[in-house]
């Protein structure tokens, strides 16, 4: 169980870091890239997948 | 392949259904290019048009749930892909990469030919243990490059020797997901395979190292070299290399002493590798290493969500069994030829895949030679996977390391040790009844 | 055409991939609908397997186990369907058998869903159906269509390589959620070796004397339509493929190979005094030359891709344009249970299970698996 939570927060630290990139990014498709790869991700953290 | 498909169909429903499938998967392959080549998106968006692209031609609309899940096939690899780049980055700024460098250079550089080989298990070391090329790419690769690119071997033959070094480390022993993927398949377990994968691996390192490297590095001036060579900071050595240690150790202790030391996994030993970085140097600043690593890292963790997005349509749509019955429809003779081309190919989504779709029915369509052999050398076959575009992991990961934008350019000097690599394997395949030997 | 990006593209963009997220989210949780199934005549008790390891109790991996009793005392025999959740004429039949079975002598224990969170998800990339329905007289039954492992959601992450706790053997990391590669089980384990440890003990403390576990291959995999023994069962086991031959069903004998670890008809022959079987019979629906996936191909089995494999050469099993069923699948498994049953009073007729009411294959390719599903109250 301590392993899943260390792994969850390991998501969540790559998570923010894809939205501070999404955040900064300048071009649409680059951040429609960072937005797809958040959906696992986000659904991961949530323990919903 | 797909001649042969619609020659061999017999009965109308037949040619009906795979008309559907064939109809997809060409819909899914234009869709792809048109999108990544003249609409110019990124790779990984250009799979999830082309996904979507495949669905919509069977009849199945644009079904979401499939989509998505998908994308959870490599969620594992997404993790591994991103902490491996932010540990490379942080010890890129903390001066780790460059102490090194230059103390291989000293000890070595009278002995090219061995200081190369040597550099090669280095470079595959990480690969051997963790069973992932990207790993290897992102870690000790970034130290190998530094040190042959300073040797001045050029930068596209330096790529390609860590790319090969990280595709040929992921099926050396002891850790071979590919080969272990293929067993799962099969129910063969993972035993005996020590020997043979040492046998197949090691000469094709040698050789794509010797190949590419041994000519850029013949009369070493080595003045001029550590003259080239970036400044160390001045820390002690031991703080440098702690967190490649610290890295290094838990790699090895977590497969060696299995029960004892917990199973971390990649992810969580490079994040104790940059947790130790972050301690042991001042240089190192973790925001703007994990922000800039990202950035690079998202590309192929976009490419690899597209990927499962596109294994799982073309599982719906009856694509991938097409593929697999095409492959298997080979003649005898043009069998193994088939397994030389279509398993690398189909690298071009990932090698584990190739491994899992085409290598156990391969491997049972070779049943009566020496599955141990047989299994090993189809997944030496596999790892070429690696080197494939869009995808291309070792690759893309490679040229990345060594500041190369167009990987083309780097795959062009893969070419022979690649082919060389499948031969090596199709030798094997064919001849694995004769290599039993090697299984303790 | 301009690809500039800003603040407010990066917010909308988000926007849609959270509303995406969402909806996706939806579709999975489907699965955590639990399937009904339904007391038979035959049901005495329902417990849960949490109350033989307490270490599975309130954990997404305990389980119902249906105890049938006879009228008569005699011998125990268990039941495993779901070991695989993607192997539907595995748990079908066990449902079958709840719904359906009545014990004259002995007992008859099932557990329908032994890998019960492997219920709740389907694996990435296999595409497969979430479930199917089947068709009854007074209406449809729905059943779930699960992924072959436990759910990362209650397992996760999995190891770079997976070691088997009491061997040693090394398998891809993944396997660390397939139960049936992590008998015995183990107290201080993960989930899934915590469920293979409750059913160990349940063997265990119930002196079980006869296991079977139904799963399904698929047709381009060796081990196929077949029974595989510990080396304990193999004279009862081959008894029984030779009677089932007789009455023209065609099935193979395969003895338990000593170097492949987890299994059930290994670890659950070498650690407790059950005589272990596992049965199989043909999936397309899991197979890699299978063609489009859906619920009609896990219940018809019908493929084209796998017709023409056969055609090559490439499969272990008949196959043709009809496919293969899963009443066939289904019937073939309970026929073989109800042969074992037979053999197995024969053989040991101090501890003999007689049970009646058992659909048997030919019942079921008439009928349709339908007619012996159970209204819901």
């Amino acid at each position: 169980m301590l392993m899943t939570l260390i792994y969850r927060a390991l998501i969540a630290l790559v998570l923010f870091f894809i939205l501070v990139n999404i955040w900064r990014e300048k071009d649409i498709r680059n951040q429609a890239v960072g937005a797809m790869v958040t959906i696992p991700l986000l659904l991961r953290l949530l323990m919903l997948k | 392949m797909l001649n042969a498909i619609l020659h061999s169909a017999t009965s109308p429903r037949e040619v009906i259904a795979l008309g559907t499938e064939l109809l997809a998967l060409v819909v899914i392959i234009v869709i792809f290019v048109v999108g990544s080549f003249a609409v110019k998106l990124p790779i990984g968006l250009a799979m999830v048009a082309a996904a979507m692209g495949g669905t919509l031609v069977s009849g199945l609309g644009i079904p979401l749930r499939h989509l998505v899940e998908g994308g959870f096939g490599y969620i594992d690899t997404i993790l591994v892909i991103a902490t491996a780049m932010i540990f490379m980055k942080v010890i890129q700024q903390s001066g780790t990469l460059d102490f090194i460098s230059r103390e291989i250079i000293i000890r070595y550089y009278k002995k090219p030919a061995l200081l190369l080989m040597l550099l090669m298990l280095l470079a595959m070391f990480p690969g051997m243990i963790t069973g992932s090329s990207t790993a290897a790419v992102l870690s000790t690769g970034a130290i190998v490059a530094m040190v042959l690119i300073n040797l001045g071997i050029p930068k596209v033959e330096t790529a390609a020797i860590i790319a090969m070094g990280g595709l040929l480390g992921m099926i050396a022993p002891p850790v071979n997901v590919p080969v272990m993927i293929i067993g799962g398949g099969v129910d063969m377990p993972y035993v005996g395979f020590t020997l043979p994968l040492l046998v197949m691996t090691l000469p094709a390192a040698f050789f794509t190292v010797l190949f590419l490297g041994l000519k850029h590095c013949r009369d070493l001036d080595v003045e001029a070299i550590m003259g080239r060579l970036p400044e160390v900071p001045e820390v002690s050595g031991f703080l440098l290399l702690s967190p490649l240690l610290v890295v290094g150790i838990l790699m090895v202790a977590t497969q060696a002493l299995p029960g004892i030391v917990p199973a971390l996994g990649m992810p969580l030993i490079f994040i104790l590798g940059i947790i130790t970085a972050i301690f042991t140097s001042k240089r190192v600043r973790p925001f703007e290493a994990c922000a800039s690593a990202i950035k690079d890292a998202l590309p192929v963790m976009g490419i690899l969500v597209g990927i499962g997005m596109i294994i799982q349509v073309m599982t719906l749509t009856g694509v991938r069994g097409l593929i697999v019955i095409g492959a298997l429809s080979l003649p005898s003779v043009l069998l193994y030829l088939g397994i030389a081309t279509s398993i690398p190919l189909f690298g071009t989504i990932s090698a584990y895949g190739s491994a899992s779709v085409l290598g156990v029915p391969f491997l049972l369509a070779l049943l009566g030679g020496n599955e141990i052999i047989v299994g090993s050398a189809l997944s030496l076959i596999a790892s070429i996977g690696d080197l494939m575009p869009p995808t291309a992991l070792a690759g893309i990961f490679a040229a990345q390391v060594v500041g190369i934008d167009n990987y083309f350019i780097v795959l062009r000097k893969c070419i022979i040790p690649a082919l060389v690599v499948i031969l090596i394997g199709i030798f094997f395949v064919i001849y694995s009844k004769h290599f039993g030997f090697l299984i303790l | 055409m301009t690809w500039r990006g800003n603040k407010a593209t990066a917010g909308i963009i988000l926007a849609v991939a959270l509303i995406i997220a969402y909806a996706a989210a939806q579709s999975f949780l489907v699965m955590a609908q639990d399937d009904v199934i339904v007391k038979g005549p035959g049901v005495s008790e329902i417990r849960m397997l949490g109350e033989y390891f307490s270490g599975l109790k309130n954990t997404a991996g305990d389980t119902e186990i249906y105890i049938l009793r006879g009228p008569k005392p005699g011998g125990r025999a268990l039941v495993l369907g779901g070991t695989h959740p993607n192997e539907p004429s595995g748990y079908m039949s066990a449902i079958l058998l709840i719904e359906n079975a009545r014990p004259q002598v002995g007992e008859l224990w099932v557990i329908p869903q032994s890998n019960l969170t492997g219920f709740t998800h389907n694996d990435a990339q296999e595409a497969s159906p979430q479930g199917f329905t089947i068709p009854t007289s007074w209406g449809e039954r729905y059943f779930r269509y699960g992924s072959r492992a436990t759910n990362p959601i209650n397992q996760w992450p999995d190891p770079d390589i997976y070691i088997h706790a009491s061997s040693g053997q090394r398998l891809s990391g993944s396997e660390v959620r397939n139960l049936n590669r992590a008998f015995p089980g183990r107290a201080d384990g993960n989930l899934t070796e915590k469920i293979a440890l409750g059913i160990t003990e349940l063997i265990c403390q119930e002196n079980i004397d006869l296991t079977i576990d139904l799963h399904e291959a698929s047709p381009e995999y060796p081990v196929i339509n077949a029974i595989v023994a510990h080396e304990r069962a193999m004279p009862m086991a081959a008894s029984v493929a030779m009677n089932l031959q007789l009455d023209g069903i065609n099935i193979g004998l395969e003895p338990s190979p000593a170097n492949l670890r987890g299994l059930t008809h290994r670890e659950l022959g070498d650690h407790t005094d059950t005589l272990a079987i596992l049965m199989e019979t043909a999936n397309p629906s899991q197979g890699r030359l299978r063609g489009r996936t859906d619920e009609a191909l896990a219940l018809t089995g019908k493929d084209d891709g796998y017709v023409k494999a056969a055609q090559l050469g490439r499969l272990f099993v008949p196959y043709d344009e009809g496919g293969h069923p899963l009443e066939e699948r289904v019937g073939r498994h309970l026929t073989s249970i109800n042969e074992f049953f037979i053999v197995y009073a024969e053989m040991y007729p101090e501890s003999p299970v007689t049970v009646e009411g058992i659909p048997l294959l030919w019942d079921i390719e008439k009928n349709g698996l339908g007619a012996y599903l159970l209204q819901p109250k």
